[in-house]
């Protein structure tokens, strides 16, 4: 079986991105993160895992328009490759998996 | 629109971002800092974007260290390459440049090593830092004359007043004194009578027999190892008995001890029990406080004052040194540590070193140096000028600046460290000559010490940066097209005045030295060469050592009855020499209470000691055979004395000495006794024919030999246990002077080495300058110059130079000697001719050097040059 190699936090950019599909940057996946999860992201932990992600091939950027409010600066774009999006499909189906796997006692919560 | 992070967050971001990620990313911070901006105040969103750029520093992001990563093995083997390729080529320049180098460095490696061991005297003994000699002072004439020794009295006294005192020793230095051991006599001049504890206080390691023991009873002796092996060779030493006839006495050995290293204060080869000396010094000497003669050592308690103690010696003068009063007489304290490098006073044990020759020698070693590195960087920067074309190609080919720097930051490594090596090897071979020369005993495996290797080795990587980053710098700073196009030539004009000026500092440096020298080389030959007030010429200074006193006018006028020897005249001192005996006086006309304080110096001699060397009488008449009176109560006096006593004249006045009247019979003009080093003290000639010891003998000049074995002969018929052994005076007062003779040589060596790396540079420098306007001459020559001319031009820069380094030179040198010379009594005024010789010496030496060249490229073919 291939394997994908996915930490934590790069999975959920992978999904931002995705999510994102063709207007993901930086910022938009930081707030999207933010506003979904509910938990503060920093610049560096954000663009270091953009970077391993591109360098495992699961995103693929390209630069993008100069707007006035970033003060000139270009956007760099992130698109999910295919490869990427196997990668998350895999990580969704192993958790699906193990979570099919638990018995029904186990989750059944209490005191709720 | 504005509202922008704070520019130097932005600018530390830039600075450690990868080059490739910093744009967007700023763009990112730069949109959520004003979106932040919209919800909080200015301040926080500028702590925010700080906290935003701190967590963005991780690997991934900051810009990566080195941006190739490239095996530069080879690029190294190609920079040695081509070191030795230009060394190859350029021979001669390389030759001058490291053997300059070398000589600097073995010059700067010596003198490093004799200050360290001046500076290592007496540091090897335990608690050192609390042992001190306590010397005193006596008032004469106004002012504290120091000495180093002390009374035996005195010290017992110090010992029980003192609680802060933790031991005492007292040493008593003695000479000329004969060990007889089975059929070895031998006359030794190296003993001591020590207190018992002096091993204890001391630390001298003890081969054979016990420290605390050895030196306790009377009739002991402590010897070294090597008179151990001198006396009984292969023998245990310990228990054999040495007779010593003179006394005479008896002394058992009772202990070994290594011979006394060279870096001690003082060397004794035998060291005896300090109750012996009961044995052979009258009982009265031990509570006498006036005794002047033994070396007293405390050692104090580790937290004691020395000058809380100091402060307390007027009261103890005062209390318990019987006719001592604190007004007259003073007790102070001499770090044991110090005394070889600061002491010079009256009575020392050795002659020590001095603070002054440490600094003069340590000032020199870094002139040399700087000479040597100026040099080294003058002809480096100058020859790199030709490979002005590989620099352009290195550069076009992809060579970055950094790339060579190295480079030629490499090439002086390489030569430097040859130059480093060379010089260990000179310093290894010269080594024991320069022991000779400079009296000392640096043994060779001191190089080989690891604090010498690794000082070694950090100066050669400083040397190596400081001298090769200038070169460096000047190289790899071409730009490519134009050293292609070889306009180059001068590297900027910045580069030729920071060159002019290092060679107009070798200048400075090199004239001030030969001015020093001058005036020190011209202090000396003064003192050589000053009139004495006597003729020392053909006296031999004969002593008398054991002769029984009551013979001695039989022996002289059994001398005298050869035809070779044509007067004898007595003393009771040898001249030259300190005079060590002083009394106070009364005098006729003199008010008692004005000479309290004042003392006068006795010299006891005969009826033919001052016609003998010719010393002038200004007045009266000298003692004389036919007035009887002369041998009771007769003196002469000196002139300084007569000036003390405020006489008009002397003849015929009376002085009081120790309650004894005498009648000044004479006045003698001013001679100098003692060395130049002292101001003729006022001095009292007496007739005591009991108390002479040193005979001074005039022979004929053209009979020299037939009187030397004359006197050989006739001597051992008077004195039976001594050899005869002789000396000529005006030898003698030579030899007064050989501390300033070695001074004035080795500062005339350095400087003469000094002088010669700074020619080799100046050579350098003027062949470089020949061939790079070799088409310049050309065309001069072709439009008519003359040799003459032409040489002129290139000689001239030099000349120009060594003028303004005259006039820096010049005050600067007056300055430093003049200090120098103040310190002499009898001393040269400077004048200008030391700075004119060093001035034209100078500039004779840079015509010299840079003539010969110039006049080389001033007789080439302007055809040759032009050709290329």
């Amino acid at each position: 079986m291939k394997k994908y190699y996915l930490g934590e936090f790069e999975e959920i950019v992978l999904l931002a991105t995705a999510i994102l599909h063709k207007s993901a940057y930086g910022v938009a996946i930081k707030e999207e993160i933010e506003s979904q999860l509910d938990r503060e992201v920093s610049m560096g932990a954000l663009h270091t895992a953009l970077l391993r992600l591109e360098d495992k091939g699961y995103i693929r950027s390209a630069t993008g328009e100069a707007t006035e409010e970033r003060a000139g600066r270009p956007r760099n774009y992130y698109e999910i490759t295919a490869l990427g999006k196997k990668a998350i499909t895999h990580a969704k189906e192993s958790r699906e998996k193990m979570w099919n796997a638990i018995p029904k006692v186990v989750l059944e919560l209490r005191g709720f | 629109m504005k509202n922008l992070p704070p520019r130097t967050l932005v600018r530390l971001f830039r600075w450690y971002c990868h080059p490739r990620l910093a744009n967007h990313i700023e763009g990112d911070l730069i949109e959520v800092y004003r979106k932040r901006l919209s919800k909080f105040s200015k301040r926080k969103a500028d702590f925010r974007f700080l906290v935003d750029i701190i967590l963005l520093f991780r690997p991934g992001i900051i810009r990566p260290v080195a941006s190739q990563h490239l095996n530069r093995f080879d690029m190294y083997k190609n920079y040695l390459k081509m070191t030795l390729r230009v060394f190859n080529r350029e021979r001669l320049y390389s030759l001058i440049n490291i053997s300059g180098l070398a000589v600097g460095f073995s010059c700067c490696l010596l003198i490093y090593l004799f200050i360290a061991d001046e500076l290592s005297y007496d540091k090897f003994h335990n608690d050192g830092d609390r042992i001190y000699r306590v010397s005193g002072a006596y008032m004469r004439q106004g002012q504290w004359e120091p000495y180093a020794s002390n009374a035996w009295k005195t010290a017992e006294l110090i010992k029980t007043n003192y609680t802060e005192v933790e031991q005492l020793t007292r040493i008593f230095s003695d000479n000329n004194t004969l060990f007889e051991y089975g059929d070895k006599r031998i006359v030794e001049n190296s003993l001591a009578w020590v207190d018992d504890n002096f091993l204890s206080m001391f630390n001298f390691p003890m081969l054979q027999g016990n420290p605390a023991e050895a030196l306790k009873d009377p009739n002991k002796v402590v010897i070294t190892r090597s008179t151990a092996s001198k006396y009984f060779g292969a023998d245990d030493p310990m228990g054999k008995v040495f007779k010593l006839s003179d006394y005479p006495i008896e002394l058992q050995v009772s202990g070994i001890i290594e011979d006394m290293p060279s870096n001690s204060h003082f060397h004794y080869d035998f060291l005896i029990s300090g109750a012996t000396l009961r044995q052979v010094v009258p009982e009265g000497l031990f509570t006498n406080v006036g005794w002047d003669s033994q070396f007293v050592y405390i050692k104090l308690a580790s937290d004691v004052d020395p000058a809380r103690i100091e402060a307390t010696f007027p009261d103890f003068v005062n209390t318990h040194l019987d006719f001592w009063k604190s007004t007259t007489f003073k007790l102070f304290l001499q770090p044991l540590e110090s005394i070889h490098l600061e002491s010079n006073i009256g009575n020392e044990i050795e002659s020590n070193g001095s603070l002054t020759r440490i600094y003069t020698f340590g000032v020199i070693a870094i002139f040399i140096l700087v000479i040597a590195c100026v040099n080294y960087m003058n002809l480096t920067t100058a020859r790199s000028l030709r490979r002005a074309k590989e620099v352009g190609m290195r550069k076009v080919i992809g060579a970055k600046r950094g790339d060579l720097l190295s480079q030629f930051l490499m090439e002086s490594f390489v030569m430097i460290t040859v130059a480093t090596i060379l010089a260990f090897l000179i310093c290894f071979t010269v080594l024991p000559a320069f022991n000779d020369f400079a009296g000392k005993q640096i043994p060779r495996n001191v190089l080989a010490n690891p604090q010498i290797i690794s000082g070694l080795l950090i100066s050669l990587v400083a040397m190596a940066l400081v001298t090769g980053l200038y070169p460096a710098l000047m190289l790899s700073s071409f730009r490519p097209l134009n050293s292609m196009k070889m306009n180059n030539g001068t590297g900027g004009s910045a580069g030729l005045i920071f060159r002019k000026g290092l060679v107009l500092l070798q200048f400075v440096i090199s004239i001030g030295l030969i001015a020093a020298s001058a005036i020190v080389y011209s202090q000396w030959e003064f003192m050589k060469n000053k009139d004495l007030g006597i003729n020392d010429n053909a006296i031999m200074a004969v002593p008398l050592q054991t002769m029984d006193r009551k013979k001695i006018s039989s022996f002289t006028s059994e001398l005298q009855s050869d035809p070779s020897i044509t007067r004898i005249g007595l003393s009771n001192m040898q001249l030259p020499g300190w005079i060590g005996n002083s009394t106070g006086y009364r005098a006729q006309d003199v008010n008692a209470d004005d000479e309290v304080n004042k003392s006068m110096k006795i010299i006891r001699i005969d009826y033919d000691f001052l016609s003998t060397i010719e010393a002038q009488m200004i007045e009266g008449r000298n003692f004389s055979r036919d007035t009887p009176a002369d041998t009771i109560s007769s003196i002469i006096l000196n002139e300084a004395a007569v000036e003390q006593l405020k006489w008009k004249e002397g003849t015929g006045k009376w002085m009081e000495m120790q309650n004894r009247r005498y009648n000044v019979v004479g006045v003698v003009k001013d001679f100098h006794f003692e060395s130049l080093h002292r101001k003729i003290p006022p001095t009292i000639f007496i007739f005591s024919p009991q108390q002479l010891n040193w005979a001074y003998i005039k022979v004929d000049n053209s009979k020299i030999e037939d009187a030397v074995s004359h006197i050989g002969n006739v001597y051992p018929k008077y004195v039976t246990n001594r050899d005869f052994s002789f000396s000529f005076l005006d030898e003698d007062m030579q030899k007064q002077y050989a501390g300033e003779q070695k001074f004035s040589q080795v500062f005339a060596l350095f400087t003469g080495l000094a002088i010669i790396i700074a020619c080799l540079g100046t050579f350098g420098l003027i062949s470089f300058s020949a061939e790079r306007k070799s088409k310049e001459i050309g065309i001069r020559k072709i439009l008519g110059a003359s040799v003459g001319n032409v040489s002129f031009l290139l000689v001239k820069e030099f000349v120009m130079l060594l003028l303004i380094a005259s006039v820096v030179a010049w005050p600067l040198t007056y300055y430093l000697l003049n200090g120098w010379i103040q310190s002499f009594i009898y001393r040269i005024s400077i004048g200008v001719m030391p700075f004119a010789i060093a001035t034209v010496l100078a500039a004779f030496i840079v015509i010299l050097t840079t003539g010969f060249r110039a006049l080389k490229a001033a007789l080439a073919n302007p055809v040759e040059s032009l050709r290329e």
